[in-house]
């Protein structure tokens, strides 16, 4: 017999997501959680218990429905937001869902579409076929609210202040589970001209601050003079709708940045971009002269592999809000599919 | 009754023979051009190396009085690269190996040793797709962004890194009297996916392997080479699926220079088969033989002016 039975187990407090990734060591054959806070609790509760064994289809779940007063159970069965076993290193391929509309005029960078599918918020998409908006056709972006079946919000982009000129008339979305090499490079979204500039972003993103970044920034976008820099992040915010980064260079004789016309961009433009170019000195609260005392060297900003297997629990399966839910991923030592 | 051969017993039938069919194995491009690193054991797991930043130039001339000009000071850059530690196995039990015809374990070593040099090379190409700047092809015909590649996107890209000030990575191949050849220029190092051989084919003034002057000092994973850049393709390449403007998948072609990504391994954490014979892991009655493999890499791009992703559709 092999070492291991039950590999894992744990539990959590769930949010309003109603959504959890737990990250473990290797895939499960079978997966179960519980929400522990519900559990004979004499209200109705559903998906009370879920599982996933090895051979149910990515997205399936089992689950175990508790009846108001008498707790009795009843058994339902979901294809989808259920369990995905995830391998960042090697994610499944989503298929594309339509859009009508993308909202750039306004800059609230709300994407109709009328089968929003299984993106969550939190999840990644990259556009194509923005006809209207080609400017950021290719563009990778997070999502940061779903109505489901009728919008999905790109809110770190809309944070950032940016408008077009027109809307998206149709749009291709692509929902895509990102490889977690860090540091990565990040779509800027916008640059503000400050004594100590704000660079906004697509995503949340990975820079650290004293980290040095980079940036690629051609004509197109109008701040070509920041093209090539190389300067220190003195903060970061990630938060639920920004992302963005606070660094130590002064744009405010620089020209505006601007996304090229739908028009210029089907001419041919290359991204702006934030690449990551090597470690700092962790600046003092901010500060873009006086470092860190004593020194503080930055290791968070090391390049590296955090890559990861990961159970994504949905929202057929997580379904209350602060709860805490237990959880075990387990193991077969021997199992046979007839 | 008449005995002929569909009346013979399958094993009279059937005949194995030991001479094993090749396992298909994958160009291993995506190192060829990383400076290699050994982080030494005891001394942590992320490897610092530094740069000093060029000084300012002093054009202009010290004044009659000889006063000492304002002193430079003198920048200093860390990149710093975390090694991480991998390994898988296999499970063989012993019925198995005093039964099987062939050596089976001579075959799983052979196929770990593959899996572990090719998960070393994606590990650099995730690692490169994930940071290296992006730049797309815009010269070819096909109405995509980026386009197919062309020869302009190609001198592009050569004009930014020497504009960088990126050193080449190979020596001219000068020219010689052989029909049909023709010299290949100093030359960085371009890995991309084997799905782009015939956009590579259709660039004006590319230059196949085989017409090269001398093949001497070539891969057989290089494909080409066309004015001051040469290509290397592999099934492993890199394709960004859906990622252009029209939806195409898009190759991440990355185009390097001398120094400007490094592979790090730990001193003793380098490739490593390991066997277990029958007894270890909780097997009392001997019945399972283990397989394995590790390894300990770190990988990083040094500096971002001398990598580039020449993005590219048409593939």
């Amino acid at each position: 017999m092999l070492p291991y039975q039950i590999i894992e187990g744990g539990y959590f407090t769930s949010d309003s997501s109603l959504h959890k990734q737990i990250v473990l060591s290797t895939q499960p054959d079978f997966f179960w959680i519980r929400n522990r806070t519900a559990w004979g609790d004499d209200a109705a509760e559903t998906s009370v218990e879920s599982w996933w064994r090895r051979g149910m289809a990515s997205g399936a779940a089992q689950t175990a429905d508790q009846a108001v007063t008498s707790g009795a159970l009843s058994t339902e069965a979901v294809t989808s937001g259920g369990f995905v076993f995830i391998d960042t290193s090697n994610p499944p391929n989503f298929a594309a869902l339509a859009g009508t509309a993308i909202t750039g005029i306004a800059g609230t960078f709300i994407v109709s579409m009328a089968n929003t599918g299984s993106i969550a918020v939190g999840d990644y998409v990259r556009l194509y076929a923005t006809t209207g908006e080609l400017q950021i056709a290719g563009y990778s972006f997070q999502v940061t609210a779903v109505t489901a079946n009728v919008s999905i919000t790109l809110g770190y982009m809309a944070s950032s202040g940016i408008t077009f000129a027109a809307d998206a008339t149709a749009a291709q979305v692509k929902k895509y589970i990102p490889n977690l090499m860090y540091p990565r490079s990040a779509f800027i979204a916008n640059i503000t001209q400050a004594a100590q500039a704000v660079v906004y972003f697509t995503a949340k993103n990975d820079f650290t601050p004293g980290e040095i970044v980079g940036f690629r920034v051609s004509s197109d976008f109008g701040m070509e003079e920041i093209n090539l820099k190389e300067v220190r992040v003195l903060s970061v915010v990630n938060s639920a709708t920004v992302s963005s980064i606070t660094i130590d260079l002064d744009t405010s004789g620089y020209t505006a940045f601007a996304f090229p016309t739908s028009l210029e961009a089907s001419a041919g433009v290359s991204p702006a971009m934030c690449v990551p170019s090597a470690s700092g000195v962790v600046p003092l609260a901010g500060s873009a002269t006086n470092p860190q005392q004593p020194p503080g060297t930055n290791l968070l900003d090391a390049f590296d592999n955090r890559n990861k297997f990961v159970m994504d629990i949905g929202s057929n399966v997580i379904t209350s809000a602060e709860a805490v839910y237990d959880w075990m991923a387990c193991k077969y030592d021997k199992f046979q599919a007839e | 009754m008449t005995v002929n051969i569909g009346s013979m017993p399958p094993q009279i039938q059937q005949r194995y023979n030991a001479k094993l069919l090749s396992t298909p194995e994958r160009n291993l491009v995506h190192m060829l051009f990383a400076n290699p690193v050994e982080l030494p054991d005891n001394q942590g797991f992320i490897d610092r190396q530094s740069r000093y930043d060029r000084l300012d130039l002093f054009a202009v001339p010290l004044d009659d009085a000889q006063t000492n000009p304002p002193s430079q000071q003198l920048n200093r850059v860390d990149v710093d690269c975390r090694v991480r530690v991998y390994a898988t196995y296999i499970v063989l039990t012993r019925q198995v190996t005093i039964t099987n015809e062939d050596p089976i374990l001579n075959s799983a070593a052979a196929r770990l040793g593959q899996a572990l040099r090719e998960t070393q090379d994606v590990l650099v190409r995730d690692s490169l797709e994930s940071t290296a700047s992006v730049v797309n092809c815009v010269g070819g015909t096909n109405g995509d962004l980026p386009t197919e590649m062309s020869i302009s996107d190609v001198d592009d890209i050569v004009a930014t890194l020497q504009m960088n000030s990126a050193e080449y990575i190979t020596n001219m191949i000068p020219g010689e009297l052989k029909i049909g050849t023709s010299p290949i220029g100093d030359a960085y190092g371009c890995m991309l996916t084997a799905r782009m051989i015939p956009v590579l084919n259709n660039i004006s003034g590319f230059v196949r392997k085989f017409q090269y002057p001398n093949v001497s000092e070539t891969l057989s994973t290089e494909w080409g080479g066309v004015n001051n850049t040469r290509f290397f393709v592999s099934e492993q390449g890199s394709v960004t699926p859906n990622a252009s403007l029209l939806g195409n998948d898009v190759a991440n072609c990355f185009v390097a220079a001398k120094e400007s990504y490094k592979v790090v391994w730990q001193a003793g954490g380098k490739a490593k088969f390991i066997y277990l014979p029958p007894g270890y892991n909780n097997d009392p009655c001997m019945l399972r033989h283990t397989a394995g493999c590790s390894f300990y890499q770190g990988q990083c791009i040094t500096n971002d002016l001398w990598v580039q992703n020449l993005r590219s559709t048409g593939i």
